[in-house]
């Protein structure tokens, strides 16, 4: 069902070039030793794996012989960064910012595969001065409302269920979506108890469901009532995670392990050795998936995931 | 649930007097305990938040965690408009607006189809040809077949199921054997509820009406980790037509629980139990005097599932369901002296093994095949003249779809059955849906059913016997064929003014062969009958029905929704048999036994945030009803009023229903009179 395209080939070639400019104008290639990244993974295997995998071989084409990868585990990573120092450590998941965070290295930190709420929290709890940034896992808001415009083109009323976690995003959500024309139909809960409740107004009054990650709004327990409540109110749901899309979600844009460790490589390039890191960046590497099944049962007549992706990709860099 | 192609696919708290019946609705304590013991396992999962699971606050996991295949392929509903039969759904707010309480009353809503009651416990849901007992119909609800196997048709009145519990209905107008077996004869009803987790919290619901017209509804519905359960029951009754006693009593409770048991494994288990009196007979009647008939029926279901993949599954389900009727009475023959006790006591049970695999082999192809095995016991001495009677039978059926062109679809599909009663038959179907461009489609179908006699008609032998001398009432010869149907349509649906007008038409010929009738008495040998004779059934002979249906649905704008059908049929009945105790004029008499002109129109509107009104309009020509009386047309007028409001966090709505407001109704028989009748319903749920 997912298929997923490599772009930004040809960005990726110029900033090689521009690092190799650079390295040649300062006189340094060849000379400097290596600069040693620590990727730091909250778990074994699965994604994390797949991230610091994409890290290394991203690096390997694009820093040549300028970088020497170490994967460290998140529970191990005190020892392990005193054993083997670090230039630059790159955290994958939450349990591995933490971890890291909490033995506050002087070293220059890229957090990937973390959500965008907690990402923020720990930027916004880190003292100054240390280099700091990283990937959300969130798709941008934009992408995810431009995706609605382009399936479901005539929908104008979106519907949203904003849990503990989510509801920051609120105003944010609003003012993209009355940018691009869209109102937002939204409910509050504070917990799982109230879904039921707070889905039949937003069902009633949106013509769509957005869905954001919230533990207390999508879990085990709502997710039955929460995908067959929206299709048989003939809702389509857009969801976050391709997960949802198997489970019975219409559309959704994200980006895959590897599509998240691409880009990390790509900032670690650019990155390393400057002295001014930038604010934290939206996925710029996405995958459109559809659930076909669902969406002839709606009725809704859907293009391919790749037309759909090439006419996401002009607003792709939109938000970061 | 995919249609057509695959099959599946209320505490008492009355106002005023709540001591009377306080307590009955919850004696069937098995089902309580069943429910219990399903619940028990899972003790922790009640007491953690559902967000324990997940940690504290947001991480990774929700973007890269599974979750359960929740939209599987056998809860989708095939696009109308790709189903190889025509379809009508009764969604859930159609059948609230329509402000009926019974479920046989909401094919009203049905292109074509006719709901007439004997007497008000025991309605028929007739379409094509048909009598009172409505034998031509497969009716299921979650797959499980509620046709009776003793006398055929539905015991409407006699089913553990709440209007509440209902998601849909689906009623596939036509022939289906393809998919749905053998007596998916004129067309097909699904019945289908709600998953348990959808309907969290508690609702409880109160009706007062005159007529009788009593209901209490109360059900709890919760999600423990990966079981969701909901229990539900109810107190029901309502005083039938004003000129007969017809009151039905009955108490239910039924009980649906949803086990995930992994993301692609769902295990589900249903069971339900109902019981009441139905009021029977006529004044002065000496056999068939007034009484109450005790009537009892439950079920069991389990099922599960495992989807493979988006587009194939595998499903494996059984059930076990039990009607009972108990009808026993004295008939004092000349003197009270010299009495006869007379017992039409029934107990029909069916138990029931399915398989059925959808898979998706091609992009362009979708299979759907499954295997049946089915047994069904009677015992109705009374009737039969024995003990028990069994039916058992085998199916094994497929359906092809094959999307030829993105705009051709074909739909071949085939049932294979054999049973006790008649030899082994093949139902084959072909339908071709082609898309004329977006929102239109036309279709056509050519397909076969057949419809095996049901117990009674093949081996009924009632007999009354006093002394010396015997009168047998009902006498089968057997040896009756199957009755067949080849159907042939012309369909289009179409989608105008931006979707906000959908149009479902169609016409169609029905060749049915060896019609199955009762005949007039016919001589018996003294050694048999010393009276007058008994009735038997035979294959009387073929008839024809052709016919023009269509289904309207129209949002003029919002706040209102009009739901319009309108049915044509001529029957020609004409090719009789000959045979014993039926005269030609009896079976050309079908010809005139269903009406022409069927319309029906139920018109929603949405005055506000908290006021809706509907109101339903059905209008039937006059027939010679088979199994009534030469009636003139009819007419019968709804109103509902609903306001809905809040308290707090929860919500609350009442309803005020008028029925039969411009004339009084008559249906079936001349003496089967409705009149102007109101009830007030009040309904919570938090």
């Amino acid at each position: 069902m997912s298929v997923a395209h490599s772009f930004g080939m040809a960005r990726r070639q110029i900033a090689a070039l521009a690092l190799l400019c650079t390295a040649l104008l300062v006189g340094h290639a060849g000379a400097a030793p290596p600069a040693r990244v620590a990727v730091v993974l909250s778990a074994e295997g699965g994604a994390y794996a797949e991230v610091a995998e994409a890290i290394r071989s991203g690096l390997a084409r694009d820093g040549g012989e300028r970088f020497r990868v170490a994967i460290m585990d998140a529970g191990t990573v005190t020892g392990a960064l005193e054993a083997d120092p670090a230039t630059l450590v790159v955290t994958v998941g939450m349990r591995a910012a933490s971890a890291v965070q909490e033995i506050a290295p002087r070293t220059p930190v890229l957090y990937t595969l973390v959500p965008k709420a907690a990402l923020d929290r720990l930027l916004a709890a880190q003292k100054g001065g240390a280099k700091r940034s990283g990937i959300y896992l969130d798709q941008p808001l934009e992408r995810q409302l431009e995706l609605i415009k382009l399936i479901i083109p005539a929908a104008t009323r979106v519907g949203v269920i904003f849990g503990p976690d989510s509801a920051k995003q609120a105003s944010a959500l609003e003012s993209v979506a009355a940018s691009i024309g869209l109102k937002v139909e939204a409910e509050a809960v504070t917990s799982s108890e109230q879904v039921a409740v707070a889905l039949r107004r937003v069902l009633e009054r949106g013509e769509v469901l957005l869905g954001l990650p919230d533990p207390e709004v999508f879990n085990q327990a709502t997710v039955h009532n929460l995908l067959l409540a929206a299709y048989r109110a003939g809702d389509p749901v857009f969801a976050f995670s391709p997960a949802y899309i198997k489970a019975g979600a219409l559309a959704g844009v994200f980006s895959s392990s590897g599509q998240i460790g691409m880009q990390a490589a790509e900032m670690i390039a650019k990155l390393a050795g400057q002295a001014a890191w930038p604010e934290p960046q939206y996925p710029k590497y996405f995958t459109v998936t559809v659930n076909q099944t669902v969406a002839r049962s709606m009725g809704i007549p859907i293009e391919e995931e790749r037309a759909l992706h090439q006419k996401l990709q002009p607003v792709a860099g939109a938000g970061s | 649930m995919l249609m057509v192609v695959t099959r599946c696919n209320g505490i008492k708290p009355r106002r005023g007097e709540a001591n009377v019946h306080a307590a009955p609705a919850w004696r069937p304590a098995w089902l309580v305990s069943v429910w219990l013991s399903l619940v028990a396992p899972v003790p922790s999962a009640f007491a953690a938040s559902p967000s324990a699971d997940s940690g504290p606050g947001l991480t990774e996991q929700e973007f890269l965690a599974d979750v359960p295949m929740v939209l599987t392929v056998s809860r989708l509903a095939q696009p109308i408009e790709e189903a190889p039969a025509p379809v009508t759904v009764i969604d859930r707010e159609m059948i609230k607006a329509s402000g009926f309480r019974d479920l046989a009353q909401l094919f009203r809503l049905v292109p074509g189809f006719i709901t007439v009651a004997q007497r008000g416990g025991f309605p028929a849901v007739l379409y094509g040809v048909d009598d009172d007992f409505a034998r031509r119909m497969q009716v299921l609800v979650d797959g499980r077949s509620i046709y009776t196997p003793s006398f055929g048709g539905v015991e409407w009145g006699n089913l553990p199921l709440e209007i509440e519990d209902i998601e849909r209905i689906e009623v596939i107008r036509g022939p289906n054997a393809a998919t749905y077996g053998a007596n998916s004869f004129f067309g097909v009803i699904n019945v289908v509820t709600r998953h348990a987790a959808q309907d969290p919290g508690a609702l409880v619901s109160v009706t007062k009406g005159d007529h009788q017209v009593e209901h209490g509804v109360a059900r709890y519905s919760a999600t423990a980790g990966r079981l969701s359960y909901r229990l539900t029951a109810g107190y029901h009754q309502d005083g039938g037509f004003v000129t007969l006693h017809d009151t039905l009593r009955v108490k239910r409770v039924s009980m649906r629980a949803d086990y995930q048991i992994s993301n692609s494994d769902s295990f589900q288990f249903q069971a339900g139990h109902n019981q009441g009196t139905d009021a029977t007979g006529r004044a002065g009647q000496l056999f068939d005097p007034q009484r109450e008939l005790d009537i009892d029926s439950h079920f069991a279901q389990m099922r599960w599932q495992r989807a493979l993949s988006a587009d194939s599954e595998l499903m494996l389900q059984y059930y076990h369901t039990r009607y009972r009727t108990t009808d026993e009475f004295a008939v004092a023959l000349a003197s009270p002296a010299v009495t006869l006790p007379v017992d039409f006591n029934s107990s029909a049970t069916r138990d029931n093994l399915e398989l059925q695999h959808t898979l998706k082999p091609l992009e362009q192809l979708r299979v759907v095949w499954g295997m049946e095995a089915r047994s069904d016991k009677v015992r109705a001495p009374r009737y039969f003249n024995k003990p028990s009677v069994k039916n058992d039978l085998r199916r094994v059926y497929g359906n092809a779809e094959w999307r030829a062109t993105p705009d051709v679809l074909v739909n071949l599909g085939a049932m294979w059955e054999d049973n006790d009663i008649t030899a082994a038959d093949v139902s084959p179907r072909v339908a071709l849906n082609y898309r004329l461009r977006q929102g239109h489609t036309v279709r056509v179908s050519v397909s076969r059913a057949t419809r095996t006699p049901v117990l009674l008609e093949q081996q009924a032998d009632e007999v009354f016997q006093v002394g010396p001398i015997v009168d047998r009432v009902l006498f089968s010869s057997g040896g009756l064929r199957s009755e067949r149907i080849q159907a042939i349509e012309l369909g289009y649906l179409g989608q105008w003014l931006e979707n906000r007008l959908a149009v479902d038409a169609r016409v169609h010929r029905d060749e049915v062969e060896d019609l199955i009738m009762q005949t007039r008495r016919i001589a018996l040998p003294p050694s048999l009958d010393n009276v007058d004779g008994a009735r038997d059934f035979i294959n009387a002979g073929d008839l024809t029905l052709t016919g023009f249906e269509t289904q309207v649905k129209f949002t003029p704008g919002p706040g209102l929704r009009l739901i319009g059908n309108y049915s044509y049929l001529q029957l020609r009945a004409e090719d009789f048999n000959g045979g014993d105790g039926l005269r030609l004029s009896d079976f050309a008499a079908l010809s005139e036994a269903m009406p022409k002109h069927n319309f029906g129109l139920l018109a929603i509107a949405r005055f506000n945030e908290q006021l809706q009104g509907s109101l339903g309009y059905y209008r039937l020509s006059g027939a010679q009803w088979a199994g009534g009386d030469p009636l003139p047309h009819t007419t019968k007028l709804d109103l509902r009023l609903a306001y809905g409001f809040k308290f707090g966090a929860n919500r609350g709505e009442w309803q005020f229903v008028a029925q039969d407001i411009y004339s009084d109704y008559l249906e079936l028989e001349r003496n089967n009179r409705r009149d102007m009748r109101f009830y007030l319903n009040l309904g919570f749920q938090f």
